[in-house]
């Protein structure tokens, strides 16, 4: 594929500063711009960035560079999935540059209301984790099967070891499903909206709380992280991974245009008091 | 559970020295950031889009098998397969016992008829619940050691009785129309019954309604919203609603990890219908008091639903008299 | 995309995907061999002759990726495939959450 195309970055409100820096593998970036927004792009020549995992995650990273710089300079910015381009029209003869504005001009008014309700807001991530040793390790039960331990033949060890891991699992998972409602409800206090999600990382011996993506008012972060820090401390056993803040890459919730297989939305309605 | 979520409070300019600080070190944050960035954002769709992160990353290209079983699975071929199956079976056990068309065999187990007439012998098989007929049938040599018609059987209950050995063994009395009685053992007796129930809704003896109803899920489960509170204002979230036998509710979205909602019986204080704006097309919704606060459920059956949990209230410690709003 | 065929990274990718399904099978034989445990089955001979084997089995496993240095590609095919057999599970027992059903009831 030889045909001029657009790489988009990032959607932000037209007339905010275009980002100085430079795209991916070096290109040069510029705005198209069609009231009232603009996309961030870099003008390509190739098909989508394909090859070994280490460049994908180099392109990942100065992809995700452009989006946080829109987001640090811009007033708020939604930002796309990577590898998505825009190309010229064959049917139309429209240049992929009149493609981009035609859709930008299309789903105007719906990108708009979603930058301003995302304005001054960040995503951080939360994982809450119990260590599935320390956790339950005064329930009879593992007292128990830790008794029945002592004194055993390596071999018997060996699957006696098995066996209280499988129970601690159990126990953990337990007390995980008694505290999810409790955390859900304190953590949601602080945001603005929660979106649960599957964990990429599980840390070795630990069983998942929670995992979600929080939308936060970015002047209200250190209060999500007192709760955090307050959790910590009415459960030792926790193990709490709290990243961010980024840019709101988890509720960007815009489906542009018709039939697209892309990520579940929410069961949500109207919000209200 | 503590009701104080609020951050300690400092009169001092330090700033919240306690409050964890999130981390962005790339070290740390690289597989999420990747994940996020592959999978979220905006998806511009239209015929303008050469691709939308085809990326040769071994977990994305793993998701493809996904997809693969979700069309599997939209087109019934799960279900083909698991038809192939049962008639396999059907087929390899018909060559030794016999069906009639359209017959089919429900549960299988091993069990034991009591031959009762000149000498009191329990003779060993395997007991076979169709959809037609209670067969107890010996494989090897082939002998079908006692069979009825469903049809047939006027009560089927359980009772306990010691065996040679010395042990409680639960045994099953099956009576039927002519007012004959065989007596039965299974591996699993309970299961047997309330099998044999289910299949012809025998009237039962005196327990029959506890016993049948010990094996079947919640009390009560359906389609429900539940008003989660965030920062600014509340939402009302789409889900299931579990009320189990043990008297805990629970309600969770099919989004969620585990439920948000779980209300153990010693927690729920009361129960009233209010009027409150929800996703539904009623006006009432369900708003649920408990030792820790209260939640606001809407969906249908509510009066069901708060029928059930009043109940339990009751039988609580606390009576509950302001409900009636409607 | 064209594949890369070079003999080095060709060993590695297999040899990965061999020690990978290994550790797979081991778990459903741990697995098996502490239900057996608990069901009162095996007798202490039994269980430690088990026990022994599978432990030597461990051994085996970490010299051969550390020798062939894939412990780290091994750690992540066993992730990947573990989240993929979670996603079929919860797709099978939770299929509201592609279905979504819980958006089409309200308009």
């Amino acid at each position: 594929m030889s045909s001029e195309t657009l790489y988009v970055y990032a959607i932000i409100p037209a007339g905010s500063p275009a980002p100085t820096g430079a795209g991916i593998n070096g290109s040069q970036l510029h705005t198209v711009e069609a009231e009232p927004v603009s996309a961030v792009v870099h003008t390509h020549h190739a098909g989508p960035y394909e090859g070994p995992d280490e460049d994908v995650k180099r392109w990942v990273l100065e992809h995700s560079d452009v989006i946080e710089e829109c987001w640090n300079q811009a007033s708020s910015v939604l930002p796309v999935s990577f590898n998505v381009m825009v190309q010229a029209s064959e049917t139309s003869g429209a240049t992929a540059a009149e493609q981009l504005r035609g859709w930008l001009q299309d789903s105007g008014q719906e990108l708009k209301q979603r930058l301003q309700e995302l304005a001054g807001t960040s995503e951080l991530r939360v994982e809450i984790a119990l260590d599935a040793a320390q956790f339950p390790q005064n329930e009879p039960e593992v007292l128990e099967a830790t008794r029945e331990l002592a004194g055993k033949p390596a071999g018997v060890r060996r699957l006696l070891e098995k066996r209280l891991e499988k129970v601690q699992r159990r126990l953990t998972d337990a007390g995980a499903d008694r505290l999810y409602p409790d955390y859900r409800m304190r953590l949601a206090a602080q945001c603005q909206q929660i979106q649960d999600y599957a964990t990429t990382q599980r840390p070795e011996g630990t069983v998942s709380v929670l995992s979600a993506a929080c939308l936060v008012d970015s002047e209200r972060i250190s209060e999500l992280g007192a709760e955090l820090t307050q959790i910590q401390q009415e459960q030792p056993s926790a193990r709490i991974r709290f990243l961010g803040p980024w840019p709101p890459y988890s509720f960007v919730d815009i489906d542009a245009g018709a039939g697209s297989a892309s990520t579940p939305q929410e069961g949500k309605s109207s919000a209200e008091t | 559970m503590s009701e104080n979520h609020l951050p300690p409070a400092h009169g001092s300019a330090v700033e919240q020295p306690s409050a964890l600080q999130p981390t962005r070190d790339p070290g740390a944050t690289l597989p999420d950031l990747l994940e996020v960035l592959l999978n979220k954002g905006v998806h511009l769709n239209l015929d303008l889009i050469i691709s939308v992160a085809d990326v040769p990353l071994i977990g994305v290209n793993l998701r493809a098998t996904i997809a693969g079983i979700e069309t599997m699975i939209e087109y019934g071929m799960m279900r083909q397969w698991d038809d192939q199956t049962r008639a396999w079976v059907q087929r390899s056990l018909s060559r030794h016992l016999p069906m009639a068309d359209g017959e089919e065999v429900v549960a299988a187990m091993a069990a034991s008829h009591l031959r009762d007439d000149f000498q009191r012998i329990w003779r060993p098989g395997r007991a076979y619940l169709t959809t037609h007929r209670l067969i107890v049938h010996r494989r090897d040599p082939a002998e079908t050691l006692w069979q009825t018609r469903l049809d047939s059987i006027a009560s089927a209950e359980s009772y306990t009785e010691p065996s040679v050995g010395g042990e409680d063994r639960m045994r099953l009395k099956i009576v039927l129309h002519d007012g004959s009685v065989a007596r039965l053992s299974a591996l699993d007796a309970d299961r047997l019954l309330t099998l044999i129930r289910q299949q012809r809704q025998v009237p039962g003896g005196a327990q029959a309604e506890s016993a049948a109803a010990e094996d079947q899920g919640p009390r009560m489960r359906g389609t429900m919203w539940y008003l989660e509170t965030f920062a600014q204002g509340a939402t009302w979230r789409g889900g299931k609603a579990t009320l189990t036998r043990e008297g805990m509710l629970t309600w969770k979205s099919p989004l969620d990890n585990r439920a948000s909602l779980r209300i153990e019986p010693a927690q729920l204080k009361a129960v009233h219908l209010e009027k409150h704006s929800n996703p539904t097309s009623q006006a009432q919704v369900l708003r649920v008091e408990t030792t820790s606060g209260e939640v606001r459920l809407a969906g249908p059956d509510l009066h069901k639903w708060h029928q059930l949990l009043h109940d339990d209230t009751e039988s609580g410690q606390e009576v509950d008299h302001g409900a009636g709003s409607q | 995309m064209a594949l890369e065929v070079n003999e080095e990274s060709l060993k590695h990718g297999v040899l990965t995907l061999v020690v990978t399904l290994v550790e797979v099978i081991q778990e459903a034989l741990e697995t098996q061999a502490v239900r057996r445990m608990e069901g009162g089955d095996l007798t202490e001979e039994e269980q430690n002759r088990l026990g022994e084997a599978l432990l030597e089995l461990d051994e085996a496993m970490d010299q051969i990726k550390a020798d062939h240095g894939i412990t780290e590609s091994v750690m992540d095919l066993h992730r990947g495939l573990d989240d993929v057999v979670n996603e079929v599970v919860d797709k099978l027992i939770n299929p509201q959450r592609w279905a979504q059903d819980a958006q089409g009831e309200v308009r």
